[in-house]
């Protein structure tokens, strides 16, 4: 059974470990300037009212697809970005709109991982000086206890302090990705973001970076923010996931179950979609294929921004923000079904086509060739 | 800088230029005329102002290598003054200005905003100017000297390299690693020395160096006007002002101090020219292979071998048989594929797998002759389609194979999509150029096709850019399909977009494939867009197809380690909290190929001989629709319960 919270600002769970980084009711938007005078011609807003909690030694996995703000929440978690709306706390302090002296702390505790390994290195310069390069802001080692700290950071990734001479062009994306994760350990941090870490690698490769990461965590005990669009490498690697769609939330609850048993109708879709790679599953699956794309973000639907591509939609989803819901495994959904859901059947805006919420064995596959 | 600094790409961009002649020649050609400025003094046999050292206007002579002037003064001697003043006022003045324009295009770039707005737009109100004109009157307020000229002309240079540092700037600023070192802490004054100078420098050396030659040309200009050198200063534009006046006397005055000043400026490109070469690439530099035509990948089968003269297989649509594809690269010719052969039948979608550097892509596109960069070339093999060997025909035939006959979707839509026109009207130019029909049944034809992919008639007339991702490849798939291909190749279609859309395009391609007939080869590295769409699965490793099956059996039984890797490394296969399986180390580079298995290196069941010898595709269990690339594959037992 679900109980239905307030509409607002959603209380984040408490489990007795303190909240390495809170996000509450977090928003961010872009200006979006034109003409001569750079005058503000609209507003989007990337990421709206997102409220998040990452414990240390956990990974809390992102999903969501191009446009939907998993970045900008990451860089709004890092505050390399200033959130518009909201607050960031990390270990308790609220840093949302910390000064410069407090953000040098931040960017020692909290590092990034990014997505392109090739691009993320200085291409003129051997990667071991900008692995080094963390160290040489926030500690004040000596060159020879640097030399040792690499060392050991080459070891935790699973390369040698050889690579650390070479020069970006002459590795792999692999063995760069990994730099890419020791650089980001180099000043101990507490929190890594690791914005789509594995995407541009080749699967061989990713299966290694992923399990590098995962023997950094146990080692270090770090938190993960694990932003991808492949919801599999997310339900593998993380202990929560959070869906992301057009800059909200709208899932957020342990991954095995998130990913089980979805109850958000755009985590059902998002999930259904992607391939399995399994030829008998093809066809007995069900899959339900949305249409188009999202919407333009300047002008953002009313009421709940899936209900224009949502098969299930009410008639109240076009009018009403749905509220956030707290389902009894902890999850928090936002989605008038929920509330609202298989009791008003007769309420669907949408024909008769659609599979019904509860009945899953009848759920639609999609149009299907041959 | 460390030793192991030779190996950097600082290093490898001058090897390159090194080994490139005509810049070196050119280099060569500027230190000497630098030199020979610089040690005017002890080299001109003459002082430049010495009149009457010989007798006026007089021609070559043992004494005067170059002759004498109105003056009697020795010309060579003042060749060689002018060569120092010259180089002196082009390098000084490029230093100058850069000196002056790197900090603060560096600054508008790195900070944005305010300081941009404002600095850009002196910038552009200096720009405005004409510069020349501007120049004189400015020399003419100031008085005519040579430093004077120097500043004159140096303000003009300013904005122009401002404006080139700060767009390098802005866009070095948006790289990665610049993000990385941000999110680090790094102090922005340490980003920019770092990080962001060094790579911007490249383009400003190629541009520094052809100004060089600009600024002599300007020098020589103002001089010759009389506004810059003053006497007794010599410069070749003074020297062209002075035989000016006696061209009626002796024209041939003219030609010393302009074929220095034409051979100088020249130089100078042609340096900053081989600069660009060797600083803006960053592999080598492609040269059109002999034999190759334009828009076709080269064939040349001199040593047919391995199996390509195996026949095709006739119920097959396409055949490929003992395909081997070489590049050019600077240490020699490096096979990239070899011993490539798969059928594709009728209607059937075929699906090559493959990381990056397995050569799939390279195989795809040779196929239509596509592949042109790197330089390429076909070594061996048939590719029979319809019982024609693509690979052997004319320009005009494979001309009207493609698109007619055989389609192609790439992983970037606007590929194939022309900017500037309607979705509506490149559909229809399609298939007026392989149909003689009117306009109007072109249309007619082009919106049902549209219609087919998803695109409704009133959409039809909007431009791509106005199209999502998903709706772009829609209507690349539109123009591939249009007149009706029996083949379609689609390279990694769906790769670039959102797993929903890639949802509705895998749809819509097996849809298509069942409605048209249409056979795919579908290239992708991604294991379950394979399982979703194939019928039969290729896959390649290190530019070798290791295993062939239905699509089934592979997923089930596969027989080749690689294959058998790549399935256990997937996230969704593997159970909850194991480890993901992975292969060590990496695909080798097509250089380090070995003769035999390539993959022993990096395989658990890999035994000595397996890198000996090369090893065949040969039939699992006598099974011709399952073959397998190892010499195991019969004895290996490869668990599956890890499923």
């Amino acid at each position: 059974m679900t109980k239905p919270t307030t509409p607002t600002t959603p209380t984040t769970p408490t489990t007795g470990e303190a909240a390495l980084l809170e996000l509450q009711g977090v928003s961010r938007t872009f200006a979006v300037r034109d003409g001569f005078l750079r005058r503000v011609r609209s507003r989007v807003s990337a990421v709206s009212d997102v409220s998040l909690t990452l414990r240390a030694g956990e990974t809390l996995g992102v999903v969501g697809e191009s446009g939907s703000g998993k970045s900008t929440l990451g860089r709004v978690a890092l505050r390399l970005l200033e959130p518009t709306a909201g607050v960031v706390r990390y270990d308790g302090r609220d840093v949302s709109h910390a000064g410069r002296a407090e953000r040098r702390t931040l960017r020692r505790d909290a590092q990034m991982v990014f997505q392109n390994p090739y691009s993320s290195f200085n291409p003129l310069l051997p990667v071991g000086r900008s692995v080094e390069e963390p160290l040489e802001v926030h500690t004040e080692l000596g060159p020879g206890e640097r030399r040792t700290r690499l060392g050991e950071l080459t070891d935790l990734v699973g390369l040698s302090a050889e690579h650390l001479e070479r020069y970006p062009g002459e590795l792999s994306g692999g063995q760069l990705q990994r730099l890419g994760i020791a650089r980001a350990l180099a000043a101990r941090p507490r929190f890594v973001v690791l914005d789509e870490p594995v995407s541009s690698l080749d699967v061989s490769t990713q299966a290694q970076v992923i399990n590098v990461l995962r023997d950094v965590q146990r080692e270090l005990g770090v938190g993960y923010l694990l932003i991808a669009h492949n919801p599999a490498l997310v339900r593998h690697a993380s202990n929560r996931i959070a869906v992301m769609y057009m800059g909200e939330i709208v899932e957020v609850g342990e991954a095995r179950t998130v990913y089980d048993d979805p109850r958000h109708p755009y985590t059902r879709a998002l999930l259904s979609a992607v391939p399995v790679a399994d030829p008998d599953l093809i066809g007995r699956r069900p899959r339900i294929v949305l249409s188009g794309g999202p919407p333009d973000p300047t002008h953002p639907p009313s009421g709940c921004r899936f209900h224009p591509r949502c098969p299930e939609a009410l008639e109240v989803c076009a009018r009403v923000s749905p509220p956030v819901t707290t389902t009894a495994d902890g999850r928090r959904v936002s989605c008038h079904l929920l509330t609202l859901g298989p009791a008003t059947e007769q309420a669907r805006v949408s024909d008769g086509a659609v599979p019904p919420l509860v009945d899953r064995s009848r759920a639609a596959s999609g149009p299907r060739g041959a | 800088m460390s030793p192991r600094a030779t190996a950097g790409p600082t290093a490898a961009a001058l090897r390159r230029f090194r080994r490139d002649r005509v810049p070196m020649i050119a280099l060569a050609f500027l230190v000497v005329v630098t030199v020979a400025g610089v040690l005017a003094g002890v080299l001109a046999p003459f002082e430049p102002f010495a009149q009457l050292a010989g007798p006026p206007f007089d021609g070559p002579s043992a004494a005067h290598l170059l002759g004498t002037d109105d003056l009697g003064r020795d010309v060579l001697s003042r060749l060689l003054y002018g060569a120092r003043v010259s180089m002196e006022v082009s390098i000084l003045t490029v230093a100058g200005a850069l000196v002056v324009a790197l900090p603060l295009g560096l600054v508008a770039g790195y900070s944005g905003r305010r300081v941009d707005q404002v600095l850009m737009r002196v910038m552009d109100a200096l720009m405005s100017f004409p510069a020349l004109v501007l120049a004189i009157v400015l020399v003419a307020v100031l008085g005519p000297s040579l430093t004077n000229t120097m500043l004159a002309i140096g303000v003009f240079l300013v904005p122009t390299f401002c404006r080139l540092v700060r767009g390098q700037a802005l866009a070095v600023r948006e790289e990665a690693y610049v993000d990385a070192s941000r999110s680090i802490g790094t102090p922005d004054r340490t980003i920019i020395l770092r990080h962001v100078l060094p790579n911007l420098l490249s383009p400003m050396i190629v541009q520094a160096t052809t100004t060089l030659g600009m600024v002599l040309i300007a020098e020589a200009s103002l001089s010759f006007l009389g506004l810059g050198a003053q006497p007794p200063q010599v410069s070749w534009g003074a020297m062209l002002r002075q035989a000016y006046e006696f061209i009626l006397v002796d024209p041939s005055l003219m030609l010393a101090p302009g074929i220095a000043i034409a051979l100088t400026v020249f130089a100078f490109n042609v340096v900053g020219d081989g600069l660009l070469d060797a600083l803006g690439r960053l592999g080598p530099g492609t040269r059109r292979r002999k034999g190759a035509q334009l828009g076709l990948t080269a064939v040349d089968r001199r040593q047919d071998d391995a199996g390509g003269g195996d026949p095709p297989d006739p119920g097959s649509l396409l055949s490929v048989r003992g395909l081997r594809i070489e590049f050019d690269t600077p240490t020699g010719p490096v096979t990239v594929v070899q011993d490539v052969s798969f059928d594709i039948a009728r209607g059937e979608t075929l699906g090559l797998v493959g990381e990056s550097g397995s050569g799939k892509t390279v195989t795809s596109l040779s196929v239509l002759r596509l592949l042109l960069a790197p330089a390429a070339r076909v070594t061996a093999g048939r590719a029979f389609f319809d019982g024609r060997d693509l690979l052997g025909l004319s320009r005009e035939s494979l001309q009207q194979v493609r698109g007619r006959e055989i389609g192609v979707v790439f992983q970037d839509p606007m590929a194939s999509l022309t900017p500037s026109l309607t979705v509506l009207d490149q559909v229809a130019e399609v298939v007026r150029w392989h149909q003689d029909v009117s306009r109007a049944t072109a249309r007619e034809r082009a919106l049902e096709m549209l219609g087919l992919v998803g695109i409704a008639p009133e959409r039809a007339s909007s431009y791509p850019h106005e199209f999502s991702g998903g709706m772009q490849q829609r209507a690349a798939i539109a123009v591939a399909l249009v007149c009706g291909p029996k083949l379609l190749i689609a390279d990694e279609p769906t790769t670039a977009l959102d797993v929903t859309v890639q949802a509705q395009i895998l749809d819509l391609l097996r849809d298509l494939s069942a409605r048209l007939g249409l056979a795919v080869l579908f290239v992708t590295h991604d294991l379950g867009v394979i399982a979703e769409i194939a019928d039969r699965v290729v896959v390649m490793y290190a530019g070798q197809v290791v295993e062939t099956a239905s699509v089934r059996r592979l997923f089930h039984s596969p027989r080749h380690p690689y294959a058998d890797a790549l399935l256990r490394s997937m996230p969704d296969r593997t159970p909850w909290g194991e480890d993901l399986a992975t292969l060590p180390g990496r695909v080798p580079p097509p250089s380090a190929f070995g003769p035999g298995c390539r993959l022993a290196p990096r395989c658990a069941h890999a035994e000595d001989v397996c890198s000996a010898q090369p090893i065949d595709l040969r039939g699992h269990a006598g099974d011709d629709d399952h073959l397998v690339r190892c010499r195991r594959a019969e004895d290996l037992v490869l668990d599956r319960s890890a499923r």
